[in-house]
């Protein structure tokens, strides 16, 4: 927009400058010619008038036909004569008096007199005569002064207007673009819905409608993955339903097994049970990959929520609770998770769990869960909020190494309600995870 | 006598390995692999508690839920195999007390059914009849009435009801109802609460959508007023 208006600018700028000028030749040539003209009708007369040595020079040039903004000069038999005192030979310059005096031919010359431009024009009358006339050229300036205030004026009316045209005309043009900025913003935002209005001109139907069906196709396309994991879930469920409940039914009935049975069937459960968090955490993470993720907030009691957490685990540590109320405003079932699979993690990786605790600040709720285990190395810490980082157990998967979605589905759920998780060393060994959420307290 | 429940569950290996699993846990197990026989099996023959697959053919466990409401107000336990909680909130409104999703933990299935079947035996209520305006509880007979009209409330909306009546104007979290009335020690689902009682509100308030009874404390729970 601000291109257009300059543009207008330059053109309109460009155009006065030419008129100007061309103006400005005519008008002067004009002046010239007439100037010329009358000086030489002038000088003619003069010629007829001027006797050698001449008595009353001053009134034979009064008696001349010039104009108040004219003003003659006489060289005659080598003294000077002026229709008013100020026309001397000092208002004449050297030049031009030597010009027609001693090199007896006519000549002219503009020039600055007193902070006004004049002509002068000099024509020799005879070898000891000659005429000097001075036109004052102020009427022309103002003239000039005026056609250029003219034209700046209308240069600058050419700017605004231009300013104004180039003003609509973006506002007109961009507005589809911003439109369709608009439209890929919500649907980055996970809108898949927002459509572009086809309707309206014609070339930006086409935009529109092109738009609108690239944005189908992705719609199609993240439906159809979305489903896609849905009915694998649905599928792997089915068969982790029946393995559960046979190992179920198996387990109360391992006194009756020989020992080489037993350890089989607790291998079973095991793979069991991490088949289905495997499968659980993959569902949960596909979710995020398909934008179709919406956080449930409710006020919950995190230390309870934690205290449960740890028994359902088996975790045997007594939990630190800071902090006076321990409910804050979160999504239950994600955090659960997210503590599910921290505790997991140091189950399988540390050998439990030897210290948790709860703060409830003014800003932050932290959880910490402190084990003993080998700990993370300064170049993995961030890896292991990767997916399918695998720590330590890289390469030589030990007994229940996860796949390392875990962690990253962890990152994931904290990072939805504006939390995060950090993983700080423990002297001499261990890890102590931290997962850091918003305090938000419900209204009351 | 062991208590008699109703499976509905169309996958065969799913069936049988949870009815091994609830015998184990010492009840009867019925089997139906349709919602069609569920239904006339349990005409024949009422259960205790029913277990109901979402996704059966034909019939589906949503209809299938209306279905029972209509004739009794036994406990029913949906089993969702899906992710989104859609899923659940239907088949709540379809009038189920609770749900599990697959894959489900035999323990987890059993810890449900039971304490359905807890609160179903009733035991620990208040005797005396409770009075909220237009509405009369009579807890030891389990009859809700609204302007002398019996109401008919399943034994959990019931339950809910007596939870939050006998301490009027109390402020009850989702959490604390959750682990009152349905028996989650915790980390259960909101929802659970949430479609109650919007079924609460549907039988009892004259405008569901302005109640008069059960009210919404934002951010807190729900209270009943006096």
């Amino acid at each position: 927009m601000t291109a257009f208006a300059v543009g207008g600018l330059v053109v309109s700028a460009t155009l006065s400058a030419f008129t100007y000028l061309w103006a400005r030749t005519y008008l002067v040539d004009q002046r010239q010619s007439s100037a010329v003209h009358q000086a030489d009708a002038n000088a003619q007369l003069m010629r007829t008038l001027l006797e050698p040595h001449s008595p009353d020079v001053a009134r034979l040039l009064n008696s001349l036909q010039t104009p108040s903004t004219a003003q003659s000069v006489v060289w005659h038999a080598g003294r000077w004569y002026g229709t008013s005192a100020l026309a001397g030979p000092d208002a004449l310059p050297a030049e031009l008096r030597s010009a027609v005096i001693s090199k007896d031919r006519a000549a002219r010359q503009r020039y600055q007199r007193s902070g006004a431009q004049v002509l002068a024009v000099g024509i020799p009358l005879s070898r000891t005569d000659s005429y000097f006339e001075i036109f004052s050229l102020s009427n022309l300036d103002s003239t000039l002064g005026a056609l250029g205030e003219s034209l700046i004026a209308a240069s600058v009316l050419g700017f605004l207007v231009s300013l104004a045209i180039g003003a609509w005309a973006t506002r007109r043009v961009l507005r589809p673009v911003r439109e369709i900025g608009a439209a890929a913003a919500a649907i980055s935002a996970g809108r898949l819905d927002a459509r572009l209005d086809a309707g309206g001109d014609q070339e930006l139907a086409e935009l529109a409608t092109g738009f609108n069906s690239m944005v189908d196709t992705l719609q199609r396309r993240i439906e159809r993955d979305a489903r896609f994991a849905s009915d694998v879930s649905h599928e792997l469920r089915s068969p982790l339903t029946t393995l559960h409940s046979a190992v179920t039914v198996m387990q109360r009935r391992r006194h009756q097994l020989d020992a080489k049975a037993a350890r089989a069937l607790d291998l079973l459960g095991d793979e069991v049970n991490r088949f289905d968090h495997l499968v659980e955490d993959l569902l949960e993470i596909s979710r995020y990959d398909a934008g179709v993720v919406h956080v449930d907030l409710e006020p919950v009691d995190v230390v309870a929520l934690t205290k449960g957490l740890l028994a359902e685990a088996d975790q045997a540590v007594e939990l630190k609770a800071t902090g006076a109320d321990a409910t804050i405003v979160i999504d239950r079932r994600r955090l659960a998770q997210a503590l599910r699979n921290v505790i997991r993690n140091a189950v399988i990786h540390a050998g439990g769990l030897t210290a948790a605790a709860v703060s409830v600040g003014e800003q932050w709720t932290e959880i910490s869960l402190e084990d003993r285990g080998p700990g993370i190395s300064d170049d993995e810490r961030n890896a292991i909020f990767e997916r399918f980082a695998r720590g330590r157990a890289a390469g030589r998967r030990s007994s229940g190494s996860g796949v390392g979605l875990g962690l990253a589905l962890v990152a994931e759920h904290l990072r939805l309600q504006g939390g995060t998780i950090r993983v700080d060393a423990v002297n001499p060994s261990g890890s102590c995870f931290v997962l850091a959420i918003p305090t938000r307290r419900p209204l009351s | 006598m062991a208590s008699r429940i109703l499976l509905i569950e169309d996958d065969d290996r799913i069936r049988e390995t949870t009815r091994l699993v609830l015998e184990d846990e010492g009840y009867d197990v019925e089997e139906a692999s349709s919602a069609e026989e569920g239904l006339a099996l349990f005409e024949r023959h009422p259960s205790a508690c029913v277990i109901v697959d979402l996704m059966l053919p034909k019939m589906d466990g949503f209809e299938c839920c209306r279905a029972l409401r209509q004739r009794s107000d036994v406990p029913i336990v949906v089993v969702s195999a899906k992710n989104d909680t859609h899923d659940v909130v239907a088949g709540l409104e379809a009038g189920a007390d609770d749900y599990v999703r697959k894959p489900f933990h035999a323990k987890e299935l059993t810890a449900r059914v039971r304490a359905l079947l807890r609160r179903a035996a009733g035991g620990g209520q208040p005797t005396s009849v409770i009075r909220l305006g237009d509405v009369e509880i009579t807890p030891d007979e389990g009859v809700v009435r609204k302007r002398d009209e019996p109401v008919s409330l399943t034994k959990t909306e019931f339950r809910l009801l007596c939870e939050m009546a006998t301490h009027p104007g109390q402020v009850f979290s989702r959490e604390t109802l959750l682990d009152n009335v349905w028996g989650y020690a915790f980390a259960g689902d909101g929802k659970l609460v949430d479609t109650h009682i919007h079924r609460l509100r549907m039988k009892l308030e004259d405008d569901a959508a302005s109640p008069r009874h059960v009210i919404t404390v934002r951010g807190l729970g729900y209270k009943v007023s006096p």
